[in-house]
């Protein structure tokens, strides 16, 4: 499991942050917490890194979001190794 | 899942929004250091919390590293570091990962009969000895940016004050060598007299060469953020290609690769023309110089004097109009740049990396950028004045400042001075005449010398390579690194954490400890020196490689090897306990044990570095800080004071009363710093018919230089797999390639096949491709040249002709 500590920055036009909040409410492995100014936080948590990664991304895609931060991380497994780089 | 799991997952998620919240009060205030006692580290049952500044880039960012059952479990940007208020780019979150990849070196391993076999500790130790001791003046050591401020002085005391032949360099010579030339060309004195503080402080910051945004993304997002407060800030982002930086730029100028150095000169032309130039503070602490005593003639680093008309009249031809030809800037984009340099009501702020300093011309380039803001009087106040960033952790704190360069001894002093010499004998007990007064091989020249035949003057055999990766960062790798192969005398030591492009040609592998599994010291681009504890174990094996260092070192003492002895007869790293017993170090048993070794390295640097005011705070301060800006100097009541800015009266402890600015250590001996007219060179280099295309290289957010290490991170490989090259659109169009097709890129020194990426990552103007050096199997540097500053010796990576061919599927 990864848990990750977020500081998502939101665009300054009401519209396009109240679309991003309902798109980032529509996420079930994201939680929001305290809203201040054009930043929000939030908890997301996931089965791995590679589906926090995913959720990341998708953050990022969205129109009224400007930035996504990432301040703590905690993991419970070392999944996030990996080996030399394969050739390719 | 059950109650335990469920509780447990709810506490994680709370303690993520609490550090969250946290973050956001430090967003959203000014920035300044959080009082003492008000940060709260995220409460996480079973994890031990303990702070050390980020493993990569040179910005210096402080993480509160979490451990748990002796692995690193968690980590937090840490809210009491001024540098990054809690905020860490994607590499810095998924730093713990770096210690868990798969291949980790656990044993020394020795290449027999074209085999790696596993050996003993002390067999390894014994074979890098005898290498030694069959020629010592054909030894080199290859260091690094990223060894510790300890490691570093073990290495530069062991080559200099034990082998006396000066053959260690780092790969920092890759990177800032050019900085510290313009510095010392400059001021007399290396390293950056400001400091982060003017990103906090600037009205309009600009951009020299310089992907902020990815290189150093932390320092971004604090100039970045005030922009998000609504102060007016501008950014100029000048470039020779489209990258995430312009994406947030107010003024995105792209120009043509090396003529930078024209139009830094058509700045100062247009300060003189507007009777903008800052007469006072120039009359006071200012003197011109120019490269030669006549054009034409080769420039030498300390040039001869010049008046201020003869400069005027030296810089006269790069008037906007014909530098916009050469440069390609339009006139209004050069007069732009002109105004605000020409209004002194604006603090401006120049920042530059790679893009100045990997540059055939780097020392010239870091020169003028110093002279456009003397001359204009941008200097001094924070947030107006020059500024330049380094790539690796402690490329300023263990190369610049504990002087791991071929010329250079501890405290910026240099072995070619009689003076400097005698002073490092004195304080490292060393007969007199102990430390050769001849500079060592400089990178290039070590590479050169290591895979020449021994019978074509190749004069060095064996090279022990710590901490970096010259197999991948060489310049025109196949001429530098990869020629070995055919050299059976020639042998190869690289002391690493996992297998990579320079152990495939190692002869002896030695497993390193890295990071947190070891005591370091690491100072960062700002002057800020900043320490950590060992938090957990290394695995297997694997060892710190100052124990390395010191473990040979004390081989060759028990055999006899004259240098390893101080004038005493003791060894050259002799430690003892509290009660006067000596400790032996030497054996690993011992190495974390009655005394911290890594502490004991520092107290005896220490001295070096009040020789030449750059006094760096005693180890006991940095344990209790997030490291300290020097020159730290003790005040009346027994606290220690750090420096923002040097040079300056009432912040620099030593400039003198009454002087306002100081230049104490200056190139004339008068206290001011240099104004230097520098002439555009062409490069060596440049597209013609045959190699139409300029070929660029550098890095990614989400890869650490040669990414030994991020690319064992799975998050950050899948962001990132696979090098490319960038390439435009219409350039592409025109030869019949489309986006993710395969090309080979040709160069005079070699080929290789990537896939195409079109309006990526970044954009390229035409006629310009782009590509990462990250990806160990498409080894862009077999294809670079390796032409170099001739003053830094830093090797020009940006810049050289090419040609693409589409690969038919
Ligand atoms: S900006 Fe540099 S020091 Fe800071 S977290 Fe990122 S890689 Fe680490």
């Amino acid at each position: 499991m990864m848990t990750s500590g977020l500081l998502v920055c939101l665009a300054s036009e009401t519209s396009l942050r109240e679309q991003a909040m309902a798109e980032l409410r529509s996420c079930p492995q994201l939680t929001l917490g305290e809203q201040q100014g054009s930043w929000l936080t939030a908890a997301l948590q996931t089965d791995d890194a590679e589906e926090s990664e995913r959720w990341h991304h998708w953050m990022q895609e969205i129109p009224g979001v400007r930035a996504v931060e990432v301040v703590f991380v905690h993991w419970d497994d070392d999944e996030a190794g990996v080996g030399r780089h394969e050739p390719r | 899942m059950n109650l335990a799991d469920a509780n447990r997952r709810d506490f994680l998620r709370t303690t993520a929004l609490s550090a969250a919240a946290s973050a956001l009060a430090a967003r959203v205030s000014a920035r300044g250091p959080t009082p003492p006692g008000g940060r709260e580290l995220p409460v996480v049952p079973g994890v031990a919390w303990d702070k050390a500044p980020c493993r990569f880039c040179g910005t210096g960012c402080h993480v509160q590293v979490g451990v748990a059952n002796g692995k690193v479990v968690a980590i937090s940007g840490d809210r009491d570091a001024e540098v990054n208020q809690g905020l860490l780019c994607v590499k810095g979150y998924h730093v713990g990962h770096i210690l868990y990849g798969k291949d980790r070196l656990t044993t020394p391993l020795l290449r027999r009969d074209g085999q790696f076999v596993p050996i003993s500790w002390d067999d390894a130790i014994d074979v890098i000895a005898q290498r030694i001791l069959a020629a010592p003046d054909k030894f080199a050591f290859y260091g690094s940016g990223q060894w510790t401020v300890g490691e570093g002085y073990a290495a530069n005391k062991f080559i200099k004050g034990g082998l006396s032949n000066n053959h260690i360099d780092p790969n920092a010579r890759l990177c800032m060598a050019s900085a510290v030339v313009g510095y010392i060309s400059t001021y007399g004195i290396d390293e950056p007299y400001n400091c982060y503080d003017d990103f906090d402080h600037c009205d309009v910051l600009i951009l020299w060469g310089n992907n902020f945004a990815e290189m150093h993304p932390v320092l971004f997002s604090r100039f970045i953020d005030r922009k998000l407060r609504g102060e007016k800030i501008t950014l100029i982002d000048l470039a020779t290609r489209w990258t995430r930086s312009s994406e947030r730029a107010d003024h995105v100028m792209i120009f043509q690769p090396h003529t930078d150095l024209a139009i830094a000169n058509c700045i100062a032309y247009q300060v003189i023309e507007a009777g903008a130039v800052a007469r006072e503070f120039v009359e006071r602490h200012c003197v011109f110089r120019k490269p030669w005593k006549q054009p034409g003639e080769p420039q030498t680093l300390l040039g001869e004097p010049c008046g201020f008309d003869e400069y005027k009249q030296l810089i006269s031809s790069y008037t906007p109009e014909a530098v916009s030809q050469m440069s390609g800037l339009s006139v209004e984009q050069l007069r732009l740049l002109g105004r605000f340099f020409i209004d002194r009501s604006k603090k401006v702020c120049s920042v530059w990396c790679m893009g100045v300093n990997q540059h055939t011309q780097g020392t010239a380039m870091n020169n003028l950028l110093h002279a456009i803001h003397l001359l204009s009087g941008h200097w001094g106040r924070p947030g107006d004045g020059p500024q330049s960033l380094t790539g690796q952790p402690s490329a300023c704190g263990t190369v610049r400042e504990v002087g791991t360069l071929a010329h250079g001894l501890p405290g910026d002093l240099r072995v070619d001075n009689p003076e400097h010499a005698a002073s490092a004998e004195k304080l490292w007990n060393l007969p007199p005449g102990r430390i050769n007064r001849k500079p060592g091989y400089h990178t290039v020249l070590m590479w050169e010398k290591f895979c020449t035949p021994s019978d074509q003057g190749g004069d060095i055999h064996t090279i022990w390579v710590q901490v970096t990766n010259p197999g991948q960062s060489l310049p025109n790798a196949k001429k530098l690194f990869e020629a070995k192969q055919r050299l059976p005398d020639k042998f190869l030591i690289v002391s690493d954490i996992y297998p990579t492009t320079t152990t495939r040609l190692a002869d002896l592998i030695l497993p390193s400890a890295t990071w947190v599994e070891k005591n370091g010291i690491f100072g960062n681009s700002e002057r800020r020196t900043q320490q950590w504890f060992r938090m957990v174990h290394p695995p297997g094996e694997a060892r710190d490689d100052c124990w390395q260092t010191i473990a040979v070192a004390r081989r060759l003492y028990d055999l006899g090897f004259p240098g390893m002895k101080d004038k005493d007869g003791k060894f050259l790293f002799h430690m003892q306990d509290d009660e006067g017993k000596e400790v032996e170090i030497w054996k690993w048993d011992q190495y974390y044990g009655r005394i911290n070794v890594d502490e004991r390295l520092y107290e005896e640097y220490r001295p070096f570095t009040r020789i030449k005011h750059k006094d760096v705070a005693p180890y006991s301060e940095l344990v209790k800080s997030r490291g300290m800006r020097w020159p730290v100097v003790q005040q009346p009541d027994g606290s220690w004071r750090e420096t923002r800015y040097r040079f300056i009266e009432g912040m620099d402890p030593f400039v003198s009363s009454g002087k306002g600015v100081q230049f104490y250590y200056s190139v004339g001996k008068d206290d001011r710093a240099v104004i230097w007219f520098r002439p555009y060179v062409p490069p060596p280099e440049a597209p013609d018919a045959e190699y139409p295309f300029w070929l660029d290289t550098g890095r990614v957010l989400e890869h650490w230089h040669t990414a030994t290490m991020t690319g064992r991170v799975a998050v950050l490989k899948r962001a990132m797999p696979a090098g490319y090259v960038e390439m435009n659109r219409e350039d592409a169009a025109e030869l019949g390639i489309r986006n993710g097709e395969r090309v080979r890129l040709h160069t005079r020194r070699g080929s290789l096949e990537l896939p195409v990426w079109i309006d990526g990552r970044g954009r390229c103007p035409r006629g310009h491709l782009f590509v990462p050096f990250f990806d160990e199997n498409r080894l862009i540097n077999r294809l670079t040249l390796d032409a170099h500053c001739p003053f830094s010796k830093e090797p020009d990576f940006k810049k050289c002709a090419a040609r693409v061919e589409k690969v038919m599927a």
